[in-house]
């Protein structure tokens, strides 16, 4: 399992993909917080420095999960399908689960790194535009730098969850579809239609989108251990179900590229 | 005499698509040090079987077995003795030829970097084996292939259609490497083709599949002995038209 991880991150990471992400990530937090001042109501966001960008901004990260996760588990199971290159390790003794685990493992990394990437780009930007300040604003209250960064690095951490249960149902689209362009839009048509019924308030807190916008305010913003256990439980049912979904299909699924 | 197991042997395979049967219980056996033609037209079910012998696709009804074991029942152990391309072969362009091998090589214990050198040192790679793959012609593509499928030493190599789409230059040097392997290295060859002219000069064995089904299989010396102006050709065209 080891060795298949390792293979998969090797390909992910000489591929192009994480670094154009990456880019991305810089230039749409340039454009925002470039035009932001505090208070300026074309924004939803109040927090007045640097310090507070990564920590108040974590919705952005969540919609560029949305958008990265499936493209590279399209192109890791869709598109290694269609050009053929899925083959090349299923003609060795490696079961499909663990090639399939392993794919998933990856994009475990890969959203670890991301995250990381996200909160290091946030606090340098943010702070180049309004300055590091002298506390980190959140929910209402100003903690000081060191519980800052701890409430930020354990915020985006949290959020690893959620996305990856979502990666595990993106994965499932994978499997299923024979194109990466399918697989990646009925994903990020799917995180559309629940963003759009999170305002219905009886389904928000079944919405996996909804856990991947504010699972770790329960947490960290307002602690409420049964609120946090239920949005625990609720990832890890999406998580279950699509897990089974994805490995029980692709365990039989005929390899005809 | 001594019974021998086959190396590859399918029993009663059987494989249907939509409702149509793309292999119809199909029976062969190829014998170590064999080199098996496995001869039909486009679309009569050969690349199916292939993919049925490499555990790609799942038979509807059937079993094949490698030198005895199951691929159904233990796919590791089967699978480890066979190196394979199915149809074209695909690497990540991205990546040199070497570093696609080097990939491969991590999932079968005892491969050496070495062992990595000397696959491409025989399929005559070793000159561009650090240009991306991008850039190789489709016959170097066929030759890094036969590499992969060199690596962990397998005792039998599938090969479909190996020679397809290669210029006269590029299928002689695949013929002649085929060849080399099999004298070589003992190593047992199993190559579906059209192209009839091809195997016959490569082949000691063929079988004959249409509309799924095996036609006949026969010793091509035995074949030519019956007949003193023997054409694979020419029994191709008597079989399938009966």
């Amino acid at each position: 399992m080891g060795k298949l991880i390792g293979i998969e991150l090797y390909k992910l990471f000489r591929s192009r993909k994480p670094y154009v992400f990456a880019a991305i990530m810089v230039v749409i937090l340039l454009l925002n917080f470039s035009g932001y001042s505090p208070g300026d109501p074309m924004y939803a966001w109040t927090f007045r420095h640097g310090q507070s960008a990564p920590l108040n901004t974590l919705d952005l990260l969540t919609q560029f999960m949305m958008i990265f996760i499936p493209i590279v588990l399209g192109d890791s199971v869709t598109n290694e399908h269609r050009r053929g290159t899925l083959k090349l390790p299923l003609l060795r003794p490696v079961r499909r689960s663990v090639l399939l685990g392993a794919k998933f493992a990856s994009l475990l990394v890969f959203i670890v790194l991301m995250a990381a990437f996200y909160v290091g780009a946030a606090y340098a930007i943010g702070s180049h535009f309004l300055g590091w300040g002298d506390g980190t604003e959140y929910a209402g209250r100003v903690v000081p730098a060191s519980e800052g960064i701890r409430l930020t690095l354990a915020a985006a951490g949290l959020l690893v969850l959620p996305y990856a249960a979502y990666g595990l149902f993106a994965g499932a689209v994978a499997v299923l579809v024979g194109r990466m362009s399918v697989a990646v839009i009925v994903s990020l048509v799917a995180a559309a239609i629940a963003s759009n019924l999170n305002a219905i308030e009886a389904f928000a807190p079944w919405s996996l989108v909804d856990q991947m916008v504010s699972y770790h305010e329960a947490i960290i913003a307002d602690p409420d251990p049964d609120l946090a256990l239920r949005r625990t439980g609720v990832i890890a049912l999406y998580a279950a179900v699509f897990g089974l979904i994805a490995f029980g299909v692709f365990r039989k699924k005929d390899i005809l590229h | 005499m001594a019974h021998q197991t086959p190396l590859l042997e399918t029993r009663r395979l059987t494989k249907s698509f939509r409702g149509r049967k793309v292999v119809d219980d199909l029976n062969i056996r190829v014998m170590k040090g064999d080199v098996y033609g496995f001869l039909g037209r486009n679309g009569q079910g050969k690349t199916t079987a292939i993919r049925m012998m490499t555990g790609l696709v799942f038979p509807d009804a059937g079993d094949v077995l490698v030198g005895g074991v199951s691929l159904r029942k233990d796919f590791r152990r089967a699978i480890a003795r066979i190196g394979a391309i199915v149809e074209t072969p695909a690497f990540h362009d991205y990546l040199t030829g070497y570093e696609n091998l080097a990939l491969m090589a991590n999932l079968t214990p005892g491969v050496t970097r070495s062992r990595i050198r000397e696959v491409l040192d025989i399929v005559g790679l070793n000159g561009r084996a650090r240009d991306k793959v991008r850039t190789y012609s489709l016959g170097m593509r066929q030759r890094l292939g036969i590499a992969n499928a060199l690596l962990h030493e397998p005792e039998l190599i599938i090969l479909d259609e190996p020679t397809n789409g290669l210029d006269p230059q590029g299928m002689k040097e695949i013929r002649e490497l085929i060849l080399r392997l099999a004298a070589e290295k003992r190593i047992t060859f199993f190559i579906s083709s059209h192209l009839l002219y091809e195997m016959q000069q490569i082949c000691n064995r063929v079988g004959i599949i249409e509309g799924g089904r095996l036609l006949m299989e026969g010793d091509v010396r035995e074949l030519a002995g019956a007949a003193g102006d023997f054409s694979l050709e020419h029994l191709f065209f008597e079989t399938t038209r009966s």
